[in-house]
Order: C-alpha cells, then sequence, then structure tokens
C-alpha cells in the first residue's frame, strides 16, 4: 500500500490479535464504493433510467447523423416549402432518391502532382509532391449537403454514408421548413450543434467553476472572501446584456480572424461564451461544498489519523463534491439549451445556414399564426427540445436523490 | 381573530397587490379609438427636425401640414398650408401663397415667418437633423448647416449671457435658436486652428481641437469665438448669417425660397414631414419636453392627447385645422408593436385596422386565400447587393458583371420573397414615373459563366491564384434577417453552381453590418433603398462619389460630371434623358447587383374607406373613414368562435 | 442589525461603481456606435450629436463625466431617443415590468410551492413523476413556443383573451401565466428537493410522535424549513424576471423594460444601456437584502451578519 497507513498505537499481542481478527473479518464485509451505491439506487428509478437511455441514444444519432440516409439539411428547394410530413410517399416506401445528395462519392486519395521549386542554389527543379485532389470531388460532397467546409470527421462520415445508401435518403418524416428543406434531416443536424454546444459551454463551465470555487474554499479566509465578492459583482451585471456585448465584440473580423487562425470558428467561441456565463453558480456551488466538506468530521478524523492532503482530497473531497457537480451539471445543460434558444429567438444565436434546435424552434414559432398553421415546424424541434430537456431534469433528479448519502437509508 | 387575520397576511398582501394592479389598470384604460395602426416601432421622437424614420413619419403627418400635403391616391403634392405657389425663374424661385385660415392647434394664426423658423431650425448645425441635407438645394444652405465659412463672410452670433444653461445642456437641441437670445452680427476675420489640449501623438505632429476659433469683426472690432477660451462670449451657435439663406418671409402671407438650381421634386420635398412647421413659441418654452402630448402646438388635421410610452400613441381630430371638416376620424391610436407576429395577431382579432407588414411567412398563405384585406403594392425600393470596388477582385469589371448574370432573380421573386417583387434589372424603381430604365442584361448562366472565365484569366495575369484547388472566393455579408438569409443562401448556391464561385456567407448584427458597410470592409453586402420622392434622381444621386451613401467606393468622375449637369438642367425633357443616360452607365460600371423592386406587404380592413395602395404607403388620416356597418358585419364574421 | 445594514450599503456602492466600470469599457470596446444608421449622417450632425453625448472626448474623460453625472443621481438622455430622459423610460417601463413580474412570481410560489409539496409527500409515485412532469413543462419548453402556442389556443381558437397589448386587466392574463411557467417550474422543483430533505428530518419526527395532524406538521413545520432554498431563489428570479420577461413582451407586446435592455445593447445607446445595468444591479441587490432578512424570519438559527 504506498498511501501512508494510520499508525496503530503500541498495543498488548492480545489486543493485536484482537485487532487482526477485525481486519479479517472487515474483509469480507467490504463497504460498497459510494459510485456503486448510486448507480444501483439510481437504477430503481425508472424516470431517470428512461431519460438515461434516451440521453445515450441520442447523442449516439447525433454523433452518427451524418451516417444516416438523411435528405440534405441545407439545400433550399422552395417548390417544396412548408410541405406537412410524409412517412410513405406515392410509390409506397419510406425513402426516395434525393437529387441534391450525390450517388457516387470517387475515392479521395491524396495525387502527386509535379512543382516547379527552386533549390538551394537558385536553380529551378521540379519537385513531386504528394497533394490533397482538385477540390470538385470534395465540393461536390459538400456543397450537396450544403456546406462551405466540414471538418473531416464528418466528411469522413458523409463518404460512407453515400458508399452505403447512395443518393438514396428517408421522406421528410418530419416535414419541410419554410425554404423546402426536410426538417427530420435539420433536427438531426442541429441536434449535433445543440448538444455540442450546450456540452462545451457546460464543460468551460465545469472547469472554470470548479477551480475558481475549489480554491476559493480551499484556501478561505480573506482570498476566498475577495473571490467570491468578484463573482457577486459579475453576478450583478444582466447576462444578456454581456452576452450582446460579447456578440457585437466578437463579430470584429480582426478578432475572428486571430481566432480562426488557432482554429477557433464562430460557433466555438459562441459555445465558450455560454460556457463562460455559466462559471459563476458553478463556482459558488463547489466553494460552498468545499467549505462545509473542509471542517466535516470525517475529514478532520482522517486528519487525525494522518493522512496526507492528497489522501483526503482524492477519497473524501472529491467523491463528495462530484456528486453535487454531476447534478449541477444535468441541469445546466438544459439551461444552456434554453439560453441558446433564447439567443436564437433574440436573433442573437446559431446563424444560418447553421442549425440549431434553438434556431428551428424560432423558425417553428413564425409558422404558427392564425393564417397558416404549419404545426410541424414547431411541434417536432419543440419535441425534440423538450424530450431532452425533460431527460436531463429527471436523469438530474434522479442522480441528486442517487447520491445523496442523507438519503442512503431510505 | 385579530391573531389569525394577522397570520394570513402573505394572502392578504398579494389580494391586495392584485386588486392594485386591476385598478390601476381600470383606471388608466382608454377606449378604443375610431381607427387603429400597428406602428412597428415606438417613435423615436415627435419633432420633425429630429425624425427620420417610417413609423416617425406617419405620427407626424398627422400631427403637421408642411406646404405641401399628398394626394392620398397618387402621393402627388397637392396645397397644403399654401393654397398656392409661383414656380419663377426656370424653377429655382418658388413664391408661396399661405392660405389666411390656417391656424395653430392653440388657436394662433400660422405665417410665413413659422416656416423660416422651422426650415431654419432644420438646417442650424446645432440642431444636426437627418434630413438637412434635402435642404441644401437651397442656396447657402449647405454652407450654413456644414460651418463651410470662408474669410469675409458675413456671421451671425448667438448669445446666451443672460441665460444660464448648465453645462451639459448646453448642446441639448432646441437650445440655439431661442429668440430671446442676442444676436451679434459681424464679419469674419479670420479662422485659426487651436491646438487641442489632449496629449499629441506618438508620431509629434501637433493634434487641433475639433472646433477651430473664430475672429469676428463686430461693428468694427475683433472678437474672438471658441468654445475653450475663458474670455471668449458664450455663444450657442455660430453660423452663416442667415439673411445669406434665401428662405424668407417677404409678407405674413407669403414665403419666397430660391434654389442653387431647378429640381423637380421640390413640391414633393415641401410636403416631407421634416419640413413641417413648428411653433416657435412652443419649443422655446418647452425645450426638448415640447413633444409631449400636454405641451405640443401642431397645426394638421389631428393633435397628439395621449402618449403612453411604447404602447400607443392617441391622436385627435384638431378643430382648429383649416380643413376640419373633411377630416372624419375623431381618434386614432397608433400602436408600438415590434413584432410582425404580434401586429398580425392584434389584426387578426378585430384589434387593429391596419398593419405595416405581415410576417414574410404568412404571405404566400395570404396569396393563395385571396383575401381583399391583402393587396401588396410597388414600393419605391429597390433591393441590391452593393460590391465593394476598392477590392482587388471586385475591381474586375467582367467578375461584376458574371456575378449579376448568374442570379437567377425571377426565381427569387417567385419563390423566396413571394410577396410579388418584381425582379430587378437595373436601379431605379418602376413606380417612379416617366423614367425609361436602362435595363442591364437578364439571366444568362452560360455567358456569365464566358465572362467568369474571362475575368478570372485577367485576375490571374493580376497575380492572384484562382484554380480548382482555390476557387474564387467572395464574402457576403447581410444583417440577420430571415428574409435577407434565404436570399443570400439562393445565391451563394446559384454562384457555386454556375461559376464556381465560393461564397462565404457572414450574417451580422445590425451595428456591426453598417459598420462594416461604412467603412467599406466587406467585399459584397446587402442593401435596400428608398427613394423619398417620385423623381429617378433619388436613386441615382445614391451612387455620386461624394454620396455618403454610397458605400461602395465606386466613383466614377464622368458619372459625377453627369449629375452635375443633371441638377442644372431646367428643361424636364433632357433632363430625362440625362438621367437615362447616367443609368446606362451606372448599368455599365456596375458597382451593385440589382435584385428586385419591393413591394408593400401590409393589410388594410375592408371596412376602412380611404386608403389607396400607393408607392409610398403613405395614406394621409385626413381621408380615411370607418364604415360602421360594414366593420361589426366584417368583425362578426370573422371572429366567430 | 444596522452594522449588517451599513456594509451591504458599502457593497452596494463598491459593486455598482465595478458593474459600472466593466460594462462601460466592454460597451465602448464594440465595433459599432451609436450614430450609425441605415443613412449616414452627415460629418456636421455627427460630430454635433457626439459632443451632445461627450463621445467626442477621450475614454478616461468620458468615464469620469459619466460618473460624476451619477454621482448628481442624473442618468443622463438617451442617445437613440434624444428628447427623453434615462430615468423617464424606467418610471414608465418599470412599473409594467414589476406588476407582471410581481402577480408571475405569486402565481409561481403558490403553484410552485403546492405543486412541489404534494410530489414530495408522494415521493416515487405516480402522482409525484406526473405531477413533476407537469410543472416542468416550463422549463422544457422554450418560452417563446409556449407563449406563441398559448395566444393561438385561448384567443383565437378560444376568444377568452386578447392576443396581446397592455392596458386593461384581461390582457394581463396570458402573459403572466406564460411568465410564471417556468419559474413555477423551478420552484416546484426546489419545493420537493427541500421538502424531502426536511421530512426526514428530528424535529418532523418529534412532532409526528407529539401526534398532531399531518396537514398541520407540513405546512406549520415542514414547510417553513423547506421555503429557505425557495426563498434564496427569489432574489435573483425577480431580478431575472426583469430582463427575463423580454421574450414575453415582445410576444404580447407589453412595454416593459424587458425588451429595452436588448434594444439599448443593440443599437448602442450607451446612456439607456448603462442605466438599466445599474437598475438591474441596485433592484437585485435590494432584493438579496430582503432574502437575507426573511432568512431570519424563517430560520431563527439564521443570524444576520
Amino acid at each position: 500500500m504506498p498511501e501512508p497507513s494510520p499508525s496503530l498505537p503500541s498495543a498488548q499481542p492480545r489486543e493485536l490479535e484482537r485487532y487482526a481478527a477485525l481486519l479479517r473479518e472487515t474483509e469480507h464485509v467490504r463497504g460498497k464504493s459510494p459510485a456503486r451505491i448510486a448507480w444501483q439506487r439510481l437504477r430503481k428509478r425508472w424516470p431517470a433510467m428512461i431519460s438515461l437511455a434516451f440521453l445515450v441514444v441520442l447523442a449516439l444519432l447525433a454523433i452518427f447523423t451524418p451516417l444516416l440516409p438523411l435528405q440534405a439539411p441545407r439545400a433550399v428547394e422552395m417548390p417544396r416549402a412548408s410541405l406537412p410530413p410524409e412517412v410513405w410517399n406515392e410509390a409506397g416506401s419510406l425513402g426516395a432518391k434525393s437529387d441534391a445528395i450525390p450517388s457516387e462519392i470517387p475515392v479521395l486519395d491524396k495525387i502527386s502532382v509535379k512543382v516547379k521549386q527552386e533549390d538551394d542554389d537558385g536553380n529551378v527543379i521540379e519537385v513531386s509532391k504528394e497533394v490533397d485532389p482538385p477540390n470538385p470531388a470534395i465540393e461536390q460532397l459538400q456543397t450537396g449537403f450544403g456546406y462551405d467546409e466540414l471538418d473531416f470527421f464528418t466528411r469522413w462520415l458523409l463518404r460512407c454514408r453515400v458508399h452505403l445508401f447512395g443518393s438514396y435518403a428517408w421522406n421528410s418524416w418530419c416535414g419541410t421548413d419554410h425554404l423546402g428543406r426536410d426538417l427530420m434531416s435539420r433536427i438531426f443536424w442541429g441536434a449535433r450543434l445543440s448538444i455540442a454546444a450546450a456540452l462545451v459551454a457546460t464543460f468551460v463551465s465545469l472547469v472554470v467553476g470548479v477551480l475558481y470555487g475549489a480554491v476559493a474554499g480551499y484556501l478561505g479566509g480573506r482570498i476566498d472572501n475577495a473571490m467570491m465578492r468578484l463573482v457577486d459583482v459579475l453576478y450583478a451585471i444582466p447576462f444578456v446584456f454581456i452576452v450582446i456585448f460579447l456578440m457585437t465584440l466578437l463579430e470584429n473580423k480582426q478578432y475572428q480572424e486571430t481566432l480562426a487562425a488557432i482554429g477557433i470558428n464562430r460557433m466555438v467561441i459562441f459555445f465558450l461564451m455560454i460556457g463562460a456565463l455559466f462559471w459563476l453558480t458553478m463556482s459558488r456551488v463547489v466553494r460552498g461544498q468545499v467549505l462545509a466538506l473542509k471542517h466535516q468530521q470525517f475529514v478532520e478524523a482522517a486528519r487525525s489519523l494522518g493522512a496526507g492532503n492528497w489522501w483526503i482530497i482524492r477519497k473524501h473531497l472529491i467523491p463528495n463534491l462530484l456528486s453535487i457537480v454531476i447534478v449541477y451539471l444535468t441541469l445546466t445543460i438544459p439551461n444552456v439549451m434554453l439560453i441558446e434558444a433564447f439567443l436564437s429567438f433574440l436573433g442573437l444565436g446559431v446563424k444560418a445556414p447553421d442549425v440549431s434546435w434553438g434556431l428551428l424552434a424560432n423558425e417553428g414559432r413564425q409558422a404558427i399564426t392564425p393564417v397558416i398553421f404549419h404545426w410541424w415546424q414547431v411541434v417536432f424541434p419543440g419535441a425534440a427540445i423538450a424530450l431532452t430537456l425533460y431527460s436531463l431534469n429527471f436523469l438530474g433528479d434522479g442522480l441528486r436523490d442517487a447520491m445523496d448519502p442523507r438519503l442512503r437509508n431510505r | 381573530m385579530g391573531n389569525s387575520l394577522l397570520r394570513w397576511w402573505p394572502i392578504l398582501v398579494f389580494l391586495a397587490g392584485i386588486g392594485g394592479i386591476w385598478l390601476w389598470l381600470k383606471k388608466t384604460e382608454l377606449p378604443p379609438a375610431d381607427y387603429t395602426i400597428c406602428n412597428n416601432t415606438e417613435v423615436k421622437t415627435l419633432d420633425p427636425a429630429q425624425a427620420e424614420g417610417v413609423p416617425e413619419g406617419r405620427v407626424l403627418w398627422s400631427l403637421f401640414e408642411g406646404l405641401c400635403a399628398h394626394d392620398p391616391r397618387t402621393l402627388k403634392p397637392i396645397p397644403g398650408v399654401a393654397e398656392d405657389w409661383d414656380i419663377l425663374d426656370d424653377g429655382k424661385r418658388y413664391i408661396f401663397h399661405l392660405r389666411k385660415n390656417a391656424r395653430w392647434s392653440d388657436g394662433s394664426p400660422m405665417t410665413a415667418e413659422d416656416f423660416v423658423y422651422s426650415m431654419r431650425r432644420v438646417l442650424h448645425p446645432l440642431t444636426a437633423s437627418p434630413y438637412s441635407h434635402e435642404l441644401w438645394y437651397i442656396v447657402n444652405a449647405d454652407r450654413y448647416t456644414k460651418l463651410e465659412l470662408n474669410v469675409g463672410d458675413p456671421l451671425e452670433i448667438e448669445l446666451s449671457d443672460e441665460e444660464q444653461i448648465p453645462a451639459d445642456e448646453k448642446l441639448l437641441l432646441n437650445t440655439a435658436l431661442n429668440s430671446k437670445h442676442k444676436i451679434l452680427k459681424g464679419k469674419l476675420r479670420e479662422i485659426r486652428q487651436v491646438p487641442s489640449t489632449k496629449p499629441t501623438k506618438p508620431d509629434g505632429k501637433p493634434e487641433f481641437d475639433s472646433t477651430p476659433e473664430y475672429l469676428v469683426e463686430v461693428d468694427g472690432k475683433v472678437q474672438s469665438f471658441h468654445p475653450s477660451k475663458e474670455r471668449s462670449r458664450r455663444y450657442t451657435g455660430l453660423a452663416l448669417d442667415f439673411d445669406q439663406v434665401p428662405i424668407r418671409a417677404l409678407d405674413e402671407y407669403t414665403l419666397e425660397i430660391v434654389l442653387k438650381h431647378p429640381v423637380p421634386y421640390f413640391l414633393e420635398l415641401m410636403g416631407f414631414y421634416p419640413y413641417s412647421p413648428v411653433n416657435r413659441k412652443c419649443v422655446e418654452q418647452y425645450k426638448e419636453n415640447w413633444t409631449r402630448p400636454e405641451n405640443m402646438v401642431c397645426n394638421g388635421p389631428f393633435k397628439l392627447q395621449h402618449h403612453r410610452f411604447r404602447e400607443r400613441l392617441r391622436v385627435v381630430k384638431n378643430d382648429q385645422y383649416w380643413d376640419a371638416d373633411k377630416v372624419q376620424l375623431n381618434t386614432v391610436d397608433f400602436l408600438s408593436l415590434e413584432g410582425t407576429s404580434t401586429a398580425l395577431n392584434m389584426y387578426l382579432s378585430g384589434k387593429a385596422d391596419w398593419i405595416e407588414r405581415v410576417p414574410p411567412s404568412v404571405m404566400a398563405e395570404l396569396k393563395r386565400l385571396k383575401r381583399e384585406d391583402f393587396n401588396p403594392a410597388p414600393y419605391i425600393t429597390t433591393s441590391f447587393y452593393r460590391l465593394n470596388v476598392t477590392n482587388p477582385l471586385i475591381k474586375n469589371k467582367k467578375l461584376r458583371h458574371a456575378l449579376n448574370m448568374a442570379i437567377d432573380k425571377q426565381a427569387i421573386c417567385d419563390t423566396i420573397v413571394r410577396g410579388g417583387q418584381q425582379p430587378a434589372r437595373n436601379l431605379v424603381s418602376p413606380v417612379i414615373d416617366n423614367h425609361d430604365p436602362s435595363l442591364g442584361p437578364g439571366y444568362d448562366p452560360a455567358a456569365a459563366k464566358k465572362l467568369f472565365l474571362e475575368a478570372c484569366d485577367e485576375l490571374r495575369a493580376e497575380g492572384h491564384t484562382i484554380d480548382a484547388q482555390h476557387p474564387l472566393t467572395l464574402h457576403l455579408q447581410f444583417n440577420n434577417h430571415e428574409l435577407h438569409s434565404a436570399v443570400a443562401q439562393f445565391i451563394q448556391s446559384e454562384w457555386q453552381r454556375h461559376l464556381g464561385v465560393r461564397i462565404v456567407l457572414d450574417s451580422l448584427e445590425w451595428g456591426s453590418y453598417l459598420k462594416n458597410m461604412t467603412a467599406l470592409e466587406y467585399e459584397i453586402s446587402r442593401a435596400g433603398w428608398v427613394g423619398d420622392y417620385n423623381d429617378p434622381y433619388a436613386f441615382i444621386g445614391l451612387f455620386e462619389g461624394s454620396s455618403l451613401q454610397n458605400n461602395t467606393g465606386w466613383k466614377n468622375e464622368q458619372y459625377d460630371a453627369l449629375l452635375d449637369k443633371i441638377r442644372n438642367e431646367a428643361d424636364e425633357k433632357k433632363r430625362r434623358t440625362m438621367l437615362h443616360e447616367a443609368e446606362t452607365l451606372l448599368m455599365e460600371e456596375l458597382p451593385f447587383l440589382p435584385l428586385y423592386f419591393d413591394m408593400s406587404t401590409g393589410m388594410s380592413r375592408t371596412y376602412v374607406n380611404g386608403v389607396y395602395p400607393n408607392f409610398h404607403d403613405i395614406h394621409p388620416l385626413k381621408y380615411i373613414s370607418i364604415d360602421q356597418e360594414k366593420k361589426a358585419q366584417v368583425l362578426a364574421e370573422e371572429l366567430r368562435p | 442589525m444596522m452594522r449588517f445594514v451599513v456594509r451591504r450599503a458599502v457593497w452596494l456602492v463598491l459593486t455598482l461603481w465595478m458593474v459600472f466600470t466593466i460594462s462601460f469599457f466592454l460597451m465602448r470596446n464594440t465595433k459599432g456606435g451609436p450614430f450609425d444608421g441605415e443613412r449616414t449622417l452627415t460629418p456636421a450632425a455627427k460630430k454635433v450629436l457626439e459632443a451632445r453625448y461627450h463621445l467626442d472626448k477621450s475614454l478616461g474623460e468620458q468615464y469620469w463625466l459619466a460618473i460624476a453625472s451619477y454621482l448628481r443621481g442624473d442618468l443622463g438622455y438617451s442617445i437613440k431617443m434624444p428628447d427623453l430622459r434615462v430615468s423617464y423610460f424606467i418610471r414608465e417601463g418599470l412599473p409594467i415590468s414589476a406588476a407582471l413580474g410581481c402577480l408571475s412570481l405569486a402565481i409561481a410560489i403558490v403553484v410552485g410551492v403546492t405543486i412541489g409539496v404534494i410530489a414530495a409527500l408522494r415521493r416515487g409515485g405516480i402522482v409525484d413523476t406526473s405531477l413533476m412532469a407537469l410543472a416542468t413543462i416550463g422549463i422544457a419548453v422554450p418560452n417563446f413556443i409556449l407563449a406563441s402556442l398559448a395566444v393561438l389556443l385561448f384567443a383565437f381558437t378560444l376568444h377568452w383573451f386578447p392576443p396581446a397589448g397592455w392596458g386593461t386587466p384581461e390582457q394581463l392574463i396570458l402573459p403572466v401565466c406564460c411568465l410564471a411557467a417556468p419559474y413555477t417550474a423551478y420552484i416546484a422543483r426546489l419545493t420537493r428537493t427541500s421538502m424531502l430533505e426536511v421530512l426526514g428530518q428530528d424535529y418532523l419526527r418529534t412532532a409526528m410522535a407529539k401526534g398532531l395532524s399531518p396537514s398541520r406538521i407540513v405546512i406549520r413545520h415542514a414547510l417553513r424549513g423547506a421555503l429557505l432554498p425557495v426563498v434564496t431563489y427569489l432574489g435573483p428570479a425577480a431580478a431575472g424576471i426583469l430582463t427575463g420577461s423580454l421574450v414575453i413582451e415582445q410576444t404580447f407586446g407589453i412595454p416593459g423594460l424587458g425588451t429595452h435592455f436588448v434594444q439599448a445593447a443593440l443599437t448602442y445607446d450607451y446612456t439607456l444601456c448603462m442605466g438599466l445595468v445599474l437598475l438591474y444591479t441596485l433592484i437585485l441587490y435590494t432584493l438579496n437584502f430582503l432574502v437575507d432578512l426573511s432568512y431570519s424570519w424563517l430560520d431563527p438559527r439564521v443570524k444576520l451578519e
């Protein structure tokens, strides 16, 4: 055992024997780890378990969206604007060939070309060089789906999809939007962005919040006071205001170009920014918990038994913090998604042609008026958001109940 | 008993709160008006000299009447406060004869002096009126506003020694041009730059204060005027002597205005709301509060009765109006409702009788339903894309033409905007009378591709790399809006398909979008232009090299010279020919891509008489009446559960 | 007690100053300016307008001028609506936002606490799950969708309420209910959780052992302890309702303050923006102060310090 073990007080041989017997006994009744207990208790809560299953499926679907035989999410096709849902087409099948999607993708291996180059002596020589193939093939794929650029992973998945299904695509099971784009495809692609936004933002809030809160709580005293006052001040600025000004600030081409140079695009900035707004609450929660834990009897006990700082942090602080952080996370993600929707309502969120759930919901809102009632444009995106948020909330509740040590015996 | 009552105090407080709010609302409730219109946003100001938006215009046209008014059908200028006018000196001198029975709403008579004051107020440098430039056709008016002073010019200095003006109110609008202030008249002797008090820039160049010091000879003595100088007199305004600007009251009821050059649409301008007369006594007495309902004095068919900020403005019939017998409405409400969906809801539930525009999403359906109350009419607006010709790529004329020919504008009108808009092949809106449009080429992807390849060759020769791996890439910026975004996406796919140009879409916030446009930090930018008057010049003047609204970096000497000639041409026929020539030149050079001509897409209830579709979507309230019988019938039918 | 109040007041002033400083420099760093419009202003007019709002001075000078004017209690004139003082915006908008917000919060508290208590008492059962599912609608469906659907249903299908507007009590009902929905959800969840916690505490067992009636135990003893987190939440919630009611205000055309928060920032109306931010800070602080005071009333163990 590398960890420092509590030194046993010197004792009589008979007592030592008793200790040994006790130790042997405890080996048989080894306690379960808190995580295990929590999991067992969580398993008994069906709303939480259904939610968890839903979220896992959702995440998988979002990741592998490009593999699914969906229509192109961005191909504007005005004659098909605002068509109601259609599961079976006239031919009675679930899908058909789509014109927008290329049926075949040429293999895109590197090709070798000859380029003129100056060598060290200044002579022009021809060198063969491996380069990407000419753009059209990639472009065809990208423009087929309506994208300017796609990252490597998505492009690879899309190529797989074209190999698997060709230009076959499912019908518009959820109808089409006001520009004739397939709503189901947009919901799936939107899920990628919305979920990514929620996760990145939450992650940022987690890292910053936990670090800030833990440091403040652990150091305590004056530093703690000063750090928390800063949080108070930031709390006192209305968040809409900060969002708007940061957004307009980041629309500055110079900033954008600088950030793009290090691989951060607009969307990432957007995620980061929302995350930067959410760390305040997280830091408060964590700090409160650390402060409470620091003086708990079991921590004191461990310390008096000679446990080191690291041991205490690892065995006592982190597990106890983890539960509250996880619970708070499941509640932050829904908040971030709602904020994203709210920003879309204001026209400040994701910008077309990118698509997110908030954007879809806002477009849907405009499609239900007393004159027109394209219910599918609001019901499906709304349902996607609602189901996800419901799941997260129920999962959060379940986790809290499962992890709360005070509820352990009930 | 008392104890148990006390224990329920939260509930009592709750009930008291609800009761209080209910009473408050009941107390401030207004009976419905005769006619209610949704006026889009809250008016920014009701001071004609400060106003510039369409919602402001609608209210101001009901409160004020200028020298001329509008015919409700054609919007041609008809007599307003001026009952007659003479146009002399080849259209350079206007004599307006004011009607003797025109009165302010406080009962005092209106005189030519009121108009001199009002126009002077618009022109005054300290008013910073957004529409002062349309009066610059008047001799010396632009020098008066822009403070373009030369040595030897007669000046007038307004002194406010007697009146204590708090420091930060000194620059408040309405402090200048006060009849209580003393006026000094003198001759400008010298303009001296004053070194700035700010630290000099690192490059060592001395910086000057933005306001120079003026040395003026008054009664034989030279005096110095500069805001920072301790010894200088406190003055609120220093400007060219207004006697130099020929807006003159010849007698109580005759007004003379002399222009630099003939302006065929000058009468139309005289009906424009920024040049409405304002009551000097009222403005001077109440300062910035003169537009409040309790203070405001106006001269139009209606007067302001009630203003609930951001909710509604209520105007009532003005009994002092000279033509009050013709006015049929007693009360009119202007609702401030920002969302088009909300406005539509109000309209459909019978709470409003007119809305400015319907959400784009319902347009197609309204047309399909053939609703009698939805009649889109051509609107004096051209939608186009500005091209930044200072950009090394867009500088290429062939590229500009290729981009133009590769857009299927008909498809944009039929499938995206869908309000009956017409595809545009020129700049000047077809609603403008007697203009011979100079049409550019139509949709022709093959020719576009050919031109594009030539352009690419030229660009390559200039050192740009354009090949399969590096397709020509252009950025297209637009302000974030559903419709603009849809059009941009469509055009993006058109250019990608026909030309192989890669387009990056930049959907921007309004502020950033404008800033990029004025700073020429864009490549292609969405734009729309509303003509202020029914003359091709309203559009042609846009691309003059010195125009502030040009924003393309395009400057063509030939074009500017032509415009100069157009302005000075008295012969209407020759003028029109030259306007056609100018447009031809513009279409040849193409610093913009015309897209479509816009439509007004509002709704007006069928029981409202006197609302005629016209190109500015202006419907003077004076001529509007309500058919009460039909109203009851229509609403009963529509609101049946 | 006195010390507590004084300390809070000092902190309020300090916070106001810091919020002012942060917002000031954040605002002035953006690209656009208040005088950019679709029509470009003449340079002369722009100069006059900039001088009026001291925008022609250096940033440092502007900062001190603004502080001086705030210290005098003068919030200045709006830039976009040049005839109106910022205080006029607040005077006109705040009562409306406050009325809307108070009613919504009241409904949210009554409904939320009731749902929370019932759900906690029936913990784990179908009643609990379905009640919580009902309450969660408020935070699972974006507010603007809820409001749009409510308008269609109640104004156009059932013809019960007018679809928008302000001025009559009937026009208040729909927006108040829509605004209350998310807060109801949060309060219900908070109540349920804290109620569960409280129900396991010793003093309730004692009360039960004493033979008190269950309803009396819940209302007199459990609820009082369970309300603490709810009260904590009310401070920020009430302040947030002022800014967050934007969606409801726009959908229902209500002239409250919420819209200004966004409009002022989007149009770079610096003075209005700053006035509103400071107002928000002030309200948030005052409410948090009241919340702290009410702690000691709800839980005698809490001491103000």
